[in-house]
């Protein structure tokens, strides 16, 4: 049974659609990137996700069950982290964590979770109020893995977070992947949805522009591999002779290479095993200077989708 | 009951808040300065009066004042803040939240309300004697679901609008039409049948009217449960300011409807039921982005 599955999920506010139609998928033991630009309805879709927000049309269901009916079920096998969400600044952390192991029903100790996330025992005593941003995400983390929820929301963790925290983040959330927990994991940082998810979705002006698979996506998007030669001469022999490889799909000469006077040549290629070839045929012509190899990254995957969807 | 843990975290967040003692500290001494005023002024004051003056501007104005602020921000506040998300991510429902609120700040109340309570018969019994126990346990009573009426009107008000300011525009007004119109708007209905005004042993009905306003049941509160005092008479003179009891029971307090206990409690358990109903179902439909 999937993790989440929404059927034509739609909100409206008057005549403004934040989110429309959305059909999306995510199963156990998978981690779900939701990419999108700031006010494309992430956080919408999300609140959705989380009954903070009724759909207009469309329902979200979780394991199942529609979350607009049984808010509550949903939530006892989710863990959550909401976006602009706000700790008690008075009470401390630990007392954080043992009302959500109240409401949760189950008996984790807080220290376990204190300690996971990477907070002080001392700290953890302290009232939240004292603490610093991204203690207090590290906080809101610990609160999400309450009672091994087998569904992890995750709204913008990493914000507020160090280089450290980041990289904590990353380990749990793998971890409770490897556990056969489903992560949802909403970012605009593509960078940390890369390093973390199997598969996402991109939502731009509240649609689902493309879903599947991150490296299915990536070499969707153009060749595989980009080489940019530069080289002391450019002889029209060479690029008749680059042209004739199989595996190049664009070639392209230019006079003045990217920010120096030296010549270069672009090479598009469907496949990143002739990057040698390439190289080879290069030198029988000319010698080579510098060169750099570029291959489909998210950005551009992401920058397309969102420039389509502009157009 | 997750509404309970959510009562007993928000009393544990009261407890580490100034509001809470400062709630306290003001109900206690304006309870302790009525009963001071009664002990230096009066002459002869025995326990019976001093009973009689447990109610006074502690119960009629800084009860109902304290009760809206300790109540107004409850759900509105946390909706502003977020911390709201941070309950609903919980396994909690909206109803929890409700009730948990209202039940958190209604224990909040309650212990300024019996502090001060407890303060003031402490100085009666100190000064001048026991006083008289059913009365006073009944009206404590009495005061206290007054005060759930209160709690539970603020928290309708936190649970319906969308932001702070606009609960502290709901509140304000609706203390001053509770305080200062709503008479005059019964008094209006009443000229409008009848085109002469309320004396003062007014039909049922428009005593029925006054009694809604759940500020005035609990001023006959006050006059039906507790010892019945003869008028005050004042005496300046040149040692100073003297008071003295006369026989005299103050006009208007012919027996009706509006003086039986049970009335008087329904006024409050239908204040208490009411805004907290429409509350939630107000909260349960709002979009909380």
């Amino acid at each position: 049974m999937a993790a989440i599955r929404t059927t034509d999920l739609t909100k409206r506010y008057g005549s403004h659609t934040a989110v429309s139609e959305l059909n999306l998928t995510v199963n156990a033991g998978e981690v779900y990137g939701f990419l999108g630009p700031n006010g494309a309805g992430k956080s919408t879709t999300i609140g959705m996700l989380l009954s903070y927000i009724y759909p207009t049309e469309g329902t979200a269901r979780v394991f199942g069950t529609d979350v607009h009916d049984e808010p509550v079920a949903t939530k006892r096998r989710v863990g959550v982290l909401p976006e602009s969400c706000q700790l008690y600044d008075r009470l401390s952390g630990r007392k954080h964590l043992q009302f959500a192991i109240d409401a949760m029903d189950v008996d984790d100790d807080p220290d376990t979770l204190i300690d996971r996330v990477g907070l002080e025992p001392d700290a953890a005593r302290r009232p939240v109020g004292e603490y610093s941003t991204g203690m207090k995400q590290r906080l809101k983390i610990a609160v999400t893995l309450v009672g091994e929820p087998e569904l992890l929301v995750l709204d913008e963790p990493s914000s507020g977070l160090d280089p450290a925290g980041i990289q904590l983040l990353r380990e749990i959330v793998l971890e409770e992947r490897d556990r056969g927990a489903a992560v949802f994991f909403s970012s605009h940082i593509l960078e940390q949805v890369e390093a973390v998810c199997d598969r996402i979705g991109i939502l731009v002006d509240g649609r689902l522009r493309t879903s599947g698979d991150i490296e299915v996506l990536k070499s969707d998007t153009g060749p595989a591999v980009e080489l940019d030669i530069e080289v002391d001469t450019l002889p029209p022999e060479l690029v008749t002779a680059l042209e004739s490889i199989d595996a190049v799909t664009a070639c392209a000469a230019t006079a003045n290479g990217s920010g120096s006077s030296t010549p270069a040549v672009t090479v598009s290629l469907s496949t990143g095993s002739a990057k040698a070839e390439i190289l080879r045929t290069v030198e029988e012509y000319a010698t080579i200077e510098d060169f750099a190899a570029e291959e489909p990254s998210l950005e551009s995957l992401f920058d397309e989708q969102v420039a389509e969807a502009k157009r | 009951m997750t509404a309970i843990d959510i009562a007993r975290k928000d009393v544990a967040d009261a407890v580490r808040s100034r509001a809470l003692w400062a709630a306290t500290a003001i109900f206690l001494g304006f309870m302790v300065l009525t009963q001071f005023l009664v002990v230096t002024v009066v002459e002869n004051p025995d326990p019976e009066l001093a009973t009689r003056f447990l109610e006074g501007p502690a119960t009629e104005v800084v009860l109902p004042i304290v009760g809206l602020i300790v109540g107004y921000q409850a759900i509105v506040g946390e909706r502003e803040t977020g911390n709201v998300k941070f309950l609903l991510g919980l396994p909690h429902s909206r109803l929890d939240v409700v009730v948990g609120k209202f039940i958190g700040r209604f224990a909040v109340l309650s212990v300024a309300l019996l502090s001060g309570f407890l303060t003031a018969i402490g100085v009666i019994v100190a000064t001048l004697g026991v006083p008289p126990v059913v009365p006073i346990v009944t009206y404590v009573l009495f005061v206290l679901l007054s005060a759930a009426a209160i709690v539970s009107i603020a928290i309708g008000i936190s649970a319906v609008v969308d932001t702070r300011g606009r609960a502290i525009s709901v509140v304000v007004g609706g203390y001053i039409f509770a305080t200062m119109l709503w008479s005059y708007v019964v008094d209006g209905a009443y000229y409008a049948i009848n085109r002469d005004v309320p004396g003062a042993d007014p039909p049922t009905w428009v005593a029925v009217l006054d009694h809604l306003n759940p500020l005035t049941a609990l001023r006959t509160s006050g006059n039906v449960l507790l010892p019945e005092a003869g008028h005050i008479s004042i005496t300046v003179t040149e040692e100073g300011v003297s008071a003295a009891q006369t026989g005299q029971a103050p006009a208007g307090t012919a027996e009706t409807l509006v003086h039986e206990p049970l009335f008087l409690a329904g006024v409050f358990v239908l204040w208490t039921v009411l805004p907290l109903a429409i509350g939630y179902l107000r909260f349960r439909d709002t979009d909380l982005s």
